[in-house]
């Protein structure tokens, strides 16, 4: 073989292992700093649960609003209630959607707030992940142990402001984004973004009085 | 040629990296996106969810145009257009909303009403210790092998066999079922906990979901997974005379009952609109059970 045959030979592979080695760490990149900042949120909300005391839970404790302030530094509330909404966020005023914003999250505090009095020391397992092809969006695979099986939870995570954050989960395969915008869907048909709004503060007002009754009951 | 050699050696070992950082081939890597991930990790992983084939779109309702500042990349394999496609085919495929509703509505009754107070005092009676020991005979004796016939018919042989060596080790060592020692064992394969089921068979053959369904008692369903609820009572083991089984059956349902509703309360307390919260999550667990 000439050399300069086998020069250029040599040097091209070199070429090609380098943007292999190079495409491999940006995207082993993303897919490690939204782990670590997953686990990184997980492991404080963790802490503060452990650290608290979980016995006659209300909603305006301290512990629910620091929790609260935790989720949403990794959940992006932005990006959840856009995509549960769908197409017709566009028609949507600049009010209504910090509205929207504003009523969802309370919605979701009313109804997950009571589960937090459920907390026995679960761990959640970080198993692994996988990105798209631009290496903007990962999604992170998860384990819960509740109750000696495991559930498998999957975070689909998105970059914004430079942060890393979570715009969907799904629970065995169950996007929460996409059931909930199946029913965004059925009541946007025929109402309007008001009403839609107005529906979200009477389900949380309802699940509140439920919850009121239900303490009132094992008393 | 030394060199030639080492070369080959560099790049195979460095295009086999990405497999030893995760344990799996980063789908990123490939051109071809409509590949799925790989066996094994596939319980963890939701695959592309490709709208099914009844796809339909109603009143003038256009498919999702990518143009969205929101939804950009199109070619991605988690992009929103599939999110807004499946729930097109959720929408159009319910046909009898005013039966289901119906059963709806006196199923959360019975659930709630009734089977809820009525187990509590079951657990009043019966320990808990018994009732995961009632409940590990059953899933021991009568559905292993509903659930390895199923894993054969399709084609998971490896689960076929996860399912045959826990039933080996469950009843040779566990009293006959009674405790599932298996579970704490460090098996080979690992196990998901994956449970396949007549339904999921004629999912993975290509039969259509068909028209949503809510059954008395049972709860949400769909034509298909009525035909393999049906299907599967005909396959043995069966008790003698026959009215046993449905004793039987019936008796495990409500032993279980409050893991049950627990999930049942999870999705409907969650949902603004509860009968489509339901109907959405049935579709989507169905749809991710079939697929891995």
């Amino acid at each position: 073989m000439p050399k300069t045959c086998k020069n250029i030979l040599v040097s091209t592979c070199g070429l090609l292992i380098a943007t292999l080695l190079f495409t491999c760490s940006a995207f082993a990149n993303a897919q490690q700093e939204a782990e670590q900042t997953l686990q990184h949120a997980v492991d404080e909300i963790t802490l503060t649960l452990n650290n608290a005391n979980l016995n006659n839970l209300r909603e305006d404790s301290s512990v629910i609003s620091q929790l609260e302030g935790l989720i949403l530094d990794i959940f992006s509330m932005d990006q959840f209630s856009m995509r549960t909404v769908g197409k017709k966020w566009k028609t949507f005023t600049p009010t209504q959607k910090t509205e929207f914003k504003d009523a969802f999250v309370k919605l979701l505090k009313a109804t997950y707030f009571k589960q937090v009095s459920n907390y026995s020391g679960q761990t959640l397992d970080i198993l692994g992940s996988r990105t798209n092809k631009k290496g903007t969006k990962v999604e992170v695979r998860t384990s819960i142990k509740y109750k000696s099986e495991n559930v498998p939870v999957n975070y689909r995570m998105l970059r914004e402001n430079g942060k890393w954050m979570v715009y969907d989960v799904l629970v065995e395969g169950v996007s929460l984004v996409k059931n909930y915008r199946t029913q965004f869907k059925e009541l946007l048909r025929n109402g309007t973004p008001d009403e839609l709004i107005a529906k979200l503060q009477q389900k949380a007002v309802l699940i509140r009085q439920q919850q009121a009754e239900e303490a009132a009951d094992k008393q | 040629m030394r060199h030639g050699f080492w070369l080959i050696l560099a790049l195979l070992f460095f295009s086999a990296q990405p497999v030893f950082a995760d344990g799996e081939i980063p789908l990123a890597m490939t051109k071809d996106t409509s590949v799925t991930a790989p066996a094994g990790s596939l319980l963890y992983s939701s695959t592309p969810l490709i709208a099914e084939n009844d796809v339909q779109y109603t009143e003038g309702d256009e498919p999702f145009i990518e143009d969205d500042d929101y939804f950009e990349d199109s070619e991605d394999y988690f992009d929103d257009s599939e999110y807004e496609a499946e729930n097109e085919a959720v929408t159009v495929s319910d046909p009898f909303e005013g039966w289901n509703r119906m059963w709806f509505a006196v199923n959360d009754w019975i659930y709630i009403d009734v089977g809820k107070p009525a187990h509590a005092a079951y657990r009043i009676v019966v320990p808990s210790f018994a009732r995961t020991g009632i409940n590990n005979v059953v899933v021991n004796w009568f559905g292993m092998p509903r659930r390895f016939v199923n894993a054969i018919l399709q084609g998971k042989l490896a689960l076929a066999g996860i399912e045959m060596s826990r039933f080996i080790v469950n009843t040779a060592f566990g009293f006959g079922g009674l405790i599932d020692l298996a579970k704490d064992l460090k098996p080979v394969i690992p196990h998901t906990g994956e449970r396949e089921d007549f339904g999921q068979t004629l999912g993975t053959w290509g039969i259509p979901a068909g028209p949503y369904l809510v059954l008395p008692f049972f709860g949400a369903s769909n034509f298909r997974d009525t035909a393999g609820l049906v299907g599967e009572s005909f396959l043995p083991p069966s008790l003698n005379p026959v009215y046993l089984n449905y004793v039987l059956f019936a008796g495990s349902q409500f032993n279980m009952l409050d893991k049950r509703i627990g999930v049942y309360e999870n999705i409907v307390s969650t949902a603004v609109e509860p009968y489509i919260g339901l109907r959405n999550a049935y579709s989507q667990l169905r749809k991710a059970q079939i697929e891995n």
